[in-house]
């Protein structure tokens, strides 16, 4: 075994793994032979050793009572929320429009453009193919895209009607 | 790790059984506070932590896959709260006046040795920066293993161990300069 290990090499030993009792045999057995022979790194090792004893010996503390009461309410609260969110019916979509009135005026304007799609496309009563709308039947789907757009609106809360302009 | 939280008690809390939940946090809010309290340094974060900790816990609860033990999980959760929080507040220079105040409220109705370690405690912690901290308060207070602190850490094995030597270099200097402990 050598035995002559330098001062740094001891204290870099001491602060690492030799405190944590991590070391291999050999390399303990040099650290505490330098130590039996250097009077300044054994007062290291004292003060590192009373050092891990007064973090080991610190006081364990307890969270106050008042944490777990916050706690408690905040779970609970949450708990109401999505029980309230789970207990609505599932086909009831308006409450999505009235609480997000961005969402509701997106939706419209999707509305439209489906509907108006559908309408371009739809075969004439002669058969001509898209692009040809009876008057009759493109009456009674924007009447009905009329109807549901302004529910939407009215549940939406934007106080407004929408407007369909026919090209 | 040692005395962790039964599965049957976390399955419960999981299902929403809020006795569990409450027995989970008896079991667990020490751990968590003294860590965001070490680490941290201030009562009223390791309050605030302790309350993050266990309302994310909560939340994740039902989605709990028992990959690692329930307090590895909470041990990381507060840790890593108690470091973004002492980043964030970037308040460093105060914090070691702010411990001691702490301490010294809390001192008086304690014995006086135990007083002296606390404040002892308190002055070799504000020598360390917040990974350095980390890692003492894991291994040294809580006695964790390297592997458990690196998995905590979300850091190499050879990290952890040179953060603890980097750390008790520090507070050897310091306890030298200071005379402590």
């Amino acid at each position: 075994m050598k035995n002559n290990i330098e001062c740094s090499r001891a204290r870099q030993l001491l602060a690492g793994d030799y405190m944590d009792e991590a070391l291999d045999r050999e390399s303990r057995g040099q650290v505490d032979l330098h130590l039996a022979q250097c009077s300044a790194c054994r007062q290291d090792a004292e003060r590192l050793a009373a050092v891990a004893r007064a973090l080991r010996q610190a006081r364990k503390m307890n969270a106050p009572p008042e944490v777990w009461t916050r706690i408690k309410a905040k779970v609970s609260r949450e708990h109401a929320r999505h029980s309230g969110f789970r207990t609505r019916p599932a086909g009831n979509i308006l409450h999505i429009f009235m609480m997000r009135p961005a969402f509701a005026a997106a939706a419209a304007a999707v509305l439209i453009v489906a509907a108006a799609a559908l309408l371009m496309q739809a075969p004439g009563p002669s058969g001509n193919g898209p692009g040809t709308v009876s008057g009759a039947t493109a009456a009674a789907d924007l009447n009905a895209l009329t109807g549901n757009i302004e529910l939407l609106d009215q549940h939406s809360g934007f106080g407004s009607r929408i407007e369909l302009l026919l090209m | 790790m040692e005395n962790d939280i039964p599965r049957e008690l976390i399955a419960r809390a999981g299902g929403g059984d809020m006795a569990a939940f409450e027995e989970i946090y008896r079991r667990a809010s020490g751990l968590v506070y003294n860590v965001a309290f070490r680490i941290a340094r201030s009562h009223a974060d390791a309050d605030e932590i302790t309350q993050e900790v266990f309302i994310k816990m909560h939340e994740a609860l039902p989605r709990f896959e028992f990959r690692s033990s329930c307090k590895t999980w909470l041990y990381r959760i507060a840790a890593n709260a108690a470091i973004s929080r002492c980043r964030k507040s970037a308040r460093e220079s105060s914090l070691a006046g702010k411990y001691r105040e702490h301490i010294e409220v809390d001192a008086q109705q304690s014995p006086a040795a135990e007083d002296i370690n606390e404040k002892t405690v308190g002055t070799l912690l504000s020598a360390l920066d917040d990974e350095q901290r980390a890692c003492v308060v894991l291994r040294e207070m809580e006695g964790l293993a390297y592997e458990e602190i690196a998995e905590i850490l979300h850091i190499p094995l050879n990290t952890v161990r040179s953060r603890l030597h980097r750390a008790r270099e520090a507070m050897l200097a310091y306890a030298n300069k200071e005379k402590l402990p």
